[in-house]
């Protein structure tokens, strides 16, 4: 809600400086959104006239006014705008002045003629965005003094009561300590009476539960009041004629919208509230064509539409130039069917938005009476005696009981019932009995919001200011913090892979179906929104993978080649009616190693992304797993892929990227990925740690270079060496993997240090020989080996 | 007979002292080591004449003997030690390198800043001895909205434009609903937060469809709002700075009351007013307020009884804060020269 401040001024009953206005809505939980000065607070824009025009010397487009700003003598300011004239009220700023686009205003010379400070237009000064002249004030206003401030307030869903300048300057005043109460409205009516010109009749009394209608005669259509309009432009609304001007203008006075019919378009003179029928047609005041629901309500005369219940009016009815005798509607529309219908046509107007947020139903009568006022003395015309009152609810005063005890118990606050009291009446609520322990408040017709006890609990607090509550700290009884198993393995995921130089990536948790659906991933579990952001937004992920090689491809295509990337994240199923939710992890590869001036980085493969795999299953508690093939390969490399598995359960699975896909995404480097599901194999992670005693004897070393057919597997001949080593082979690594001269074509040499020890006595040579030999006739027999 | 060995051997060690002048290299020592202690050497030479000596004499011939060769190994142990140290010194000015080239170690990885700064911010809760609790990403719009007091068509839903997916669930726009999940769950006394990833239609430098909310829950018999200001405080001051000012102010959710806004003074400007505070001199950093009696009421929990307090903040307004970061999307653009910062 955006206003101006010397309207609010008019109203606010205490004398305050703006930083103590600005303060106060804030403190009392009016959010100042944002404030554009105007000269209200820098005092360096002020309201000027101007006194003469004069061409300038040396230049066609220009003109030297002479204006009066209040100063001992007129300023000189040279302007390029032709729309004024002599005797205009405009926005001068001075020396020093900031105008919200960033100028500082100095005095200068513009072709020879000195100019002692500069005439705005509107959106100079941030009031609109009027840049075709020089913003002409209203007439009233008093010469020298500073402009405005234009004051936007974030007003939350409950308080529809401060939709409107006098509704925020009751707040305001309530917090200042000062009982508001909206002033009387005279009325001169005609002898004549409305019932003779008018007919209302509601069809559905739960959504109108109150029709007001004013009627009045005779009309001048015609511009706005340069005052009334400055007001509603302040607000952000655009003048258009006298009439709608002047509801606009109530309803930003009282926050209670107001429409105004041509009631000579009206067929009978006769108003009927009642709901559309299925595929009526209307046309709005906009232009728009509206086809209706059934659930919609309807302002219509016997024979058609004529406007849409608390959102917008109707094209057939509203106030053209030629129209006068007008008819005013002001009543109380059920938020939930104006809710409904607006969200239903995307139409949110000044109108439904404060319907939606509730008006006050007893102030119907008096914004009438207000209106209708204005419109007298801004159009002319009469009013014809009396409202027609369309009552289908009862008037019931609102009471709500305090307990004493209760406030101090919430707010940590020792407050006697005389200081509550104090809090509470200012904000228009009226003791009607009280005690010691309990004070009963009936609440104004305005404050919907308020209906429990807590609500008066909020308001006792809010009016004595949060930041008089004293903090404290609670006791809590001591215990143990639980963390689940998956929790705990997530962080131990996380700390290896940062050991290991893996940088962790977050990305959204939608994806593409497209993307999915290329990278082989089946769609048919998948969770589709409704409603995506955009259309590569439109499932949410089965798997990291997309989103993860987005983040790889990201990166390749800024020049970075060497990563290792990692993501934990939930991962969405559907399973049958159910919606399983998976962390998973994803890890991957690309480039070379971490290289350095002394030695270049050699390039990553799938030994080691590997590496990965055994390491993380190894930390977290997965020993002496069984590698097997990727069969069915999908997104992986059919040749350079396999998982661990444990028992009957993967562990990770991991490999080359499948090349055609990596082609696919122009992915510039060959990526190696592992994927781990969280979720299951955390609760069968075990760490179990037994200590073994330090060898008392020396071990033995030996070396073993074997040449063997390419087709023989690493693991097998692992499996035989220890198979036929026995007890006493405490370690073996290969450390060679050699092909090409002189290893013979399809033959490889594997060469592997084995370690002996016996726990009991030091081995001799000739054991360690006599073993070596046991081990070497195996591979011999077995896989044809020979020693290099 | 035993003149000339005394003579002989009071003439050694000085000769000895004068040879081993002009040592210098651990190869001449040894020749003067032979030269005088080995198997040809002067003082074994001096012992062979032992024979001619008088059977009485001998023993003192031999601690004399003896007495010469401890000076002499002495001696030359000194000197050996002298070369070293001089090899080792000429070696060690030989030994120069570029100091200035870089430094080899492998650089560990980096954890994302929001899972560094979630980290932080659940350290702080759990010193102060409150669990940590999870939800569901897909919530059915009970626990998001209605039992949050928030029934179908309030006004406060449209502050929450909310993905929905096929089937009638959501992606939840804020991590309240584990409040509910947790209070049907278990009974008070609770101290929770509920971290975790929530959404909304919404996209541009300063809101991102999906971001990272952690939730707050307190509830006993005897908590105020007194307590939620205590424990708030505590918090901003460990995770900002012990300085910073801090204002509740009052706001409006639809399952606390009453209900605030936290702003804490601007860490940029120092509550001067600047761009980043858009001059105000504040940064909203979480909402909060005491738990709603209805939200009570629709958990079974007694509201004569209990009373309780939550609150919500945004992970990655709190790291843009905490960092001066002015885009939230590149948090999911996983750029590594964003990530590698941090």
């Amino acid at each position: 809600m955006r206003f101006s401040y010397r309207w609010l001024k008019e109203y606010l009953p205490v004398k305050k400086t703006i930083p103590e206005i600005l303060d106060g809505f804030t403190i009392s939980g009016m959010e100042v959104e944002s404030a554009v000065d105007l000269g209200a607070l820098s005092g360096r824009i002020v309201i000027g006239q101007i006194e003469k025009i004069t061409p300038h010397p040396q230049a066609e487009n220009l003109a030297n006014c002479l204006v009066n700003a209040g100063g001992e003598r007129p300023l000189n300011i040279v302007c390029g705008a032709r729309n004024m004239k002599e005797g205009d009220k405009v926005p001068v700023a001075l020396e020093g002045a900031q105008l919200s686009n960033g100028i500082t205003i100095k005095h200068t010379r513009i072709r020879g003629e000195v100019s002692e400070g500069m005439l705005c237009a509107g959106d100079e000064l941030g009031f609109n965005n009027d840049h075709s002249g020089i913003f002409i004030l209203p007439e009233e206003f008093p010469i020298g003094e500073p402009l405005d401030m234009l004051i936007d307030i974030s007003i939350t869903p409950n308080r529809g009561d401060c939709l409107s300048v006098t509704g925020l300057a009751r707040d305001l005043s309530a917090y200042f300590n000062k009982r508001f109460s909206q002033p009387a409205v005279r009325i001169l009516e005609t002898m004549d009476h409305i019932e003779n010109h008018l007919k209302v009749t509601v069809q559905n009394r739960e959504a109108c539960p109150r029709y007001g209608a004013r009627y009045i005669r005779g009309v001048r259509i015609g511009p706005s009041p340069g005052w009334l309009a400055y007001r509603l432009e302040s607000a952000g609304l655009r003048p258009l004629n006298n009439v709608i001007d002047a509801t606009n203008y109530v309803m930003l006075e009282y926050g209670h919208p107001i429409h105004a019919f041509d009631i000579d378009r009206i067929s009978n003179h006769h108003i009927i509230i009642r709901n559309a029928r299925k595929g009526e047609n209307l046309e709005m005041l906009d232009g728009t064509v509206l086809t209706l629901t059934e659930e919609d309500l309807l302002i219509a005369d016997p024979r058609e539409p004529i406007a849409l219940a608390g959102v917008m009016g109707g094209k057939n009815s509203g106030i053209t130039p030629s129209a006068i005798n007008v008819a005013l509607e002001c009543a109380y529309f059920d938020p939930l069917t104006i809710r409904k219908t607006r969200r239903r046509l995307g139409k949110q107007t000044e109108a439904s938005y404060r319907f939606e947020r509730n008006v006050d139903i007893e102030a119907i009568p008096r914004v009438l009476d207000r209106v209708a006022t204005l419109i007298q003395q801004i159009s002319g015309g009469e009013i014809v005696q009396g409202i027609l009152d369309v009552k289908n609810f009862k008037s019931a005063k609102k009471f709500i009981s305090l307990s004493i005890k209760n406030t101090n118990k919430c707010l940590g606050t020792n407050l006697g019932p005389r200081e509550i009291a104090d809090l509470l009446v200012p904000l228009n609520l009226e003791i009607s009995n009280s005690d010691t322990e309990n004070l009963l408040f009936c609440a104004p017709s305005f404050r919907n919001d308020l209906v429990r006890e807590i609500d008066l609990i909020e308001e006792a607090a809010r009016m004595y200011g949060y930041g008089k509550i004293k903090p404290t700290l609670p006791y809590l009884p001591s215990k143990p913090t639980t963390q689940t198993k998956i929790v705990m393995v997530e962080k131990q995921i996380r700390d290896i892979l940062q050991s290991l130089s893996y940088d962790e990536s977050i990305t959204y948790s939608f994806t593409s179906s497209d993307l999915t659906q290329a990278l082989g991933l089946p769609l048919e579990e998948s969770v589709k929104l409704t409603n995506p952001i955009s259309s590569d937004q439109d499932i949410m992920r089965a798997s990291l993978l997309p989103g993860f090689i987005q983040s790889v491809a990201h990166n390749l295509n800024r020049g970075m080649l060497n990563l290792r990337l990692y993501e934990i994240g939930k991962t969405f199923k559907r399973k049958k009616d159910d919606i399983q939710e998976e962390i998973r992890l994803i890890a991957g590869i690309c480039g070379e190693k971490s290289s350095s001036w002394k030695q270049k980085g050699e390039p990553v493969d799938f030994y080691d992304i590997k590496g990965l795999g055994e390491a993380l299953s190894e930390k977290i508690g997965f020993a002496g797993l069984l590698i097997e093939p990727l069969s069915g390969g999908n997104y992986y490399h059919p040749r350079r892929s396999a998982r661990f598995i444990k028992g009957e359960v993967e562990i990770c699975r991991f490999g080359e990227l499948h090349p055609l896909i990596a082609d696919c995404l122009e992915l510039k480097r060959r990526l190696y990925i592992m994927e781990m599901n969280v979720s299951q194999i955390a609760p069968l992670a075990r760490k179990t740690i037994a200590y073994q005693s330090i060898p008392k004897y020396p071990s033995i070393t030996r070396d073993l270079a074997l040449v063997l057919d390419d087709s023989v597997s690493a693991l097998e001949v692992e499996e035989l060496i220890r198979e036929s080593a026995g007890a006493e082979l405490e370690s073996l690594v290969l450390f060679d993997l050699y092909k090409g001269d002189p290893v013979p074509r399809r033959k490889k040499s594997l060469a592997y240090s084995l370690v002996f020890r016996a726990p009991d006595r030091t081995l001799t040579d000739e054991e360690a020989n006599e073993t070596m030999q046991k081990i070497f006739d195996q591979l011999k027999e077995r896989f044809n080996a020979t020693l290099r | 007979m035993l003149d000339i060995i005394v003579k002989n051997l009071e003439e050694l060690l000085p000769a000895l002292k004068a040879d081993l002048k002009d040592v210098h290299t651990t190869r001449d020592l040894e020749e003067i080591r032979v030269a005088y202690l080995g198997k040809k050497g002067k003082l074994t030479t001096i012992m062979k004449s032992f024979g001619s000596l008088d059977p009485e004499e001998r023993p003192k011939a031999g601690k004399m003997v003896n007495d010469a060769k401890d000076k002499a190994l002495e001696m030359l142990i000194r000197k050996e030690q002298d070369i070293n140290e001089k090899e080792i010194l000429l070696q060690i000015d030989n030994e120069a390198i570029d100091l200035t080239l870089p430094g080899t170690a492998t650089p560990p990885g980096r954890r994302h800043p929001i899972t560094q700064v979630l980290g932080e911010i659940e350290e702080i809760f759990v010193s102060m001895g409150f669990d940590v609790e999870e939800g569901p990403d897909i919530e059915d719009d009970y626990h998001n909205f209605e039992a949050l007091n928030t029934p179908p068509f309030h006004p406060a839903r449209d502050l929450h434009d909310t993905f929905y997916v096929e089937g009638g669930l959501l992606l939840r726009t804020q991590t309240s609903p584990v409040q509910i999940r947790v209070m049907e769950r278990k009974k008070p006394p609770l101290a929770i937060i509920a971290p975790g990833k929530v959404y909304r239609v919404d996209m541009d430098v300063s809101h991102s469809p999906m971001f990272t909310q952690v939730e707050g829950l307190m509830v006993d018999e005897k908590i105020s709002f007194g307590d939620l200001k205590g424990v708030v405080e505590v918090f901003i001051h460990q995770l900002f700075d012990k300085e910073a000012a801090i204002r509740f102010r009052p706001h409006y959710f639809p399952f606390t009351e009453p209900s605030a806004e936290v702003d804490l003074q601007c860490v940029f400007c120092r509550g001067s007013g600047c761009r980043v505070c858009k001059q105000t001199g504040w940064l909203e950093i979480m909402g909060c307020g005491m738990v709603h009696p209805a939200v009570f009421e629709n958990v079974g929990y007694d509201t004569n009884k209990y009373t309780g307090f939550a609150f919500g903040m945004g992970v990655e307004r709190i790291t843009m804060l905490k960092y001066g970061i002015n885009d939230i999307r590149l948090f999911y653009e996983n750029d590594l020269r964003f990530l590698k910062q941090f």
